[in-house]
């Protein structure tokens, strides 16, 4: 596969941007991980890169002197020497969440049902069919934004965002993540997961990584209780 | 122990240069809102450019010194005082133990840095003592501070209340009507006739302004022609057009990814100006290149690394006599 085109923008002092075609795609997606993570290795310790759906920012630190960042053309000399096949993420098993998705832990299933027309555990049932691909972490630490979820089970935001609890998983059109930490959050939950998915203590900080692959796991009530007790 | 809070004030907080290298998990960098002041402070003392130091808004903590240090302020005036009289501003002092620091009054700017000869001791977290208040992580107990905190510093206290550099002072470059910019992602897919117009009228600071944006105003009402992007990556500085049609600013506690049009940067020359501007002030946007943006930055940074190093020169004259 050649490489893909894209457009480089001049961020600012110490950042570039490499925006790819607008569109939310898996194969891309991955491709634009993969090139981040090979970039950071090819420019060094003071660099780091956001990856999101289609584009890539690669941030120098800004206690670094600027003067020092790649010029656009060693960028895109780089960007040309990149080839995906080899730096192809090897396929891992994906990583097993428990979720519970009990309505007693206080969940938006029966709201989803009303907007959706389809019953509850149907519902679950989709979402907990598909295997998902994580696009990128991003609006809190360590919240991942996956997908696709079934066309049948995409479900607009709420109208406005609500007090939303650590751990619940929600839909947000064809997105499906799990809140890190308490926040507002405007996804509809269906289930709440008892597994940590942001610990600053930690080596590896978040559970999840851009580009890892996500399946949940259906969990009873009791058995979420027993996750939760340390 | 160095210092202790005595009372809390709107939003102090522990910061250093920031966190790197999480951006990709979603960790945002915190750290100073004005990087030249913070750096500023720090240099004052000779201190690594990334000690952990306090960021004040008004009204401020007050605090006691629980045993002789050096300390600087830099950045916004707020009357900084030990003991009911005031030591300037943009400077270091001596303090002894039991005195009492306050600040009595908003005279100039928003946000002051208060730095300590040797830097306050805290844990690293993730690579940074930076204050995350999003998520409650880093700094003291990742929270704004409050009465009874105990600050302590990794200073030797025998020879900073005679420091040499006691005069030393600078002045902050300060543009209060013009903030530089460069284009953003989205600038080249406004028309023209909107770019002229963001570039041509004046722009007003909100009231709404905080660690994680400042919202800009203007007179004239300019119609969103972007809807919105496919969620992408965002920074410091970076300056989004919003569905009602005003800007939204970037500051330390941004978010890493956003889905709002970033039609212009603002160059990191300009962000202290754009931090410190006081609600209601009105100014315009300056266009200018990468290069130019680096170069003015380069020579603030200078200026940081030119204090550091004559106030550490002056110390070993001063030892060497």
């Amino acid at each position: 596969m050649s490489n893909r085109p894209f457009f480089l923008h001049r961020f600012a002092e110490h950042a570039w941007l490499l925006q790819f075609n607008q569109q939310i795609d898996e194969a891309l997606n991955d491709y634009v991980i993969c090139l981040g993570q090979f970039l950071v290795e090819q420019v060094g310790s003071s660099f780091e890169v956001i990856p999101a759906y289609c584009s890539l920012l690669l941030v120098q630190s800004p206690d670094k002197d600027a003067r020092g960042m790649p010029s656009s053309a060693e960028l895109t000399s780089l960007v040309n020497q990149f080839q995906y096949e080899q730096h192809m993420q090897e396929s891992y098993p994906a990583i097993e969440i428990p979720v519970c998705y009990d309505e007693a832990l206080g969940n938006d299933l029966r709201m989803m049902a009303d907007i959706l027309q389809r019953d509850a555990n149907e519902i679950v049932n989709l979402h907990v069919a598909r295997e998902y691909h994580v696009y990128m972490i991003g609006f809190l630490p360590g919240f991942a934004y996956m997908g696709s979820v079934d066309p049948r089970i995409a479900c607009d935001r709420k109208s406005r965002p609500v007090p939303t609890k650590s751990g619940a998983v929600g839909i947000a059109g064809m997105q499906t993540g799990i809140y890190p930490t308490d926040s507002p959050g405007g996804w509809h939950i269906v289930g709440y997961t008892p597994t940590t998915m942001f610990d600053v203590n930690s080596n590896t900080p978040s559970l999840l990584r851009p580009g890892n692959r996500v399946r949940f796991v259906p969990v009873n009530i009791n058995e979420y209780n027993t996750m939760c007790t340390p | 122990m160095s210092l202790e809070v005595i009372k809390s004030g709107l939003c102090d907080t522990v910061q250093d240069s920031g966190r790197y290298r999480f951006a990709a998990i979603g960790v945002n960098p915190g750290g100073p809102m004005d990087w030249h002041a913070a750096g500023m402070a720090n240099a004052l003392l000779g201190n690594d450019i990334n000690a952990a130091l306090l960021e004040h808004y008004y009204p401020a903590a007050t605090f006691r010194v629980l045993d002789d240090c050096r300390l600087a302020i830099a950045g916004a005036d707020f009357c900084c005082s030990v003991n009911g009289v005031s030591v300037g501003h943009n400077r270091s002092f001596a303090v002894r133990k039991n005195d009492t620091i306050t600040y009595t009054q908003k005279k100039a700017g928003e946000i002051a840095y208060l730095a300590i000869q040797g830097g306050f001791h805290l844990p690293m977290i993730m690579g940074s003592t930076a204050t995350n208040l999003l998520c409650a992580f880093g700094g003291m107990q990742g929270r704004r501070l409050q009465a009874g905190d105990l600050l302590q510093c990794v200073a030797n206290s025998d020879t900073l209340v005679t420091d040499i550099n006691t005069k030393l002072t600078f002045t902050a470059n300060r543009s209060n009507d013009t903030i530089a910019v460069m284009e953003g992602a989205e600038w080249q897919q406004l028309n023209s006739s909107q770019q002229h117009q963001i570039l041509a009228c004046m722009w007003e600071k909100s009231t709404q302004a905080n660690r994680m944006g400042i919202a800009l105003h203007s007179s004239a009402w300019l119609r969103p022609e972007i809807a919105g992007i496919i969620s992408s990556p965002v920074s410091m500085g970076t300056v989004q057009q919003i569905p009602d049609g005003s800007l939204m600013v970037l500051a330390a506690d941004h978010q890493t990814i956003g889905g709002y049009a970033r039609i212009l940067q603002i160059a990191r020359s300009s962000l202290p100006d754009v931090v410190q501007l006081p609600p209601r002030a009105a100014f315009r946007f300056e266009m200018i290149s990468a290069a130019e943006a680096i170069t003015r930055e380069s020579n603030m940074k200078l200026q940081i690394a030119n204090m550091r190093t004559v106030v550490l020169t002056n110390r070993l004259y001063e030892k060497s006599k």
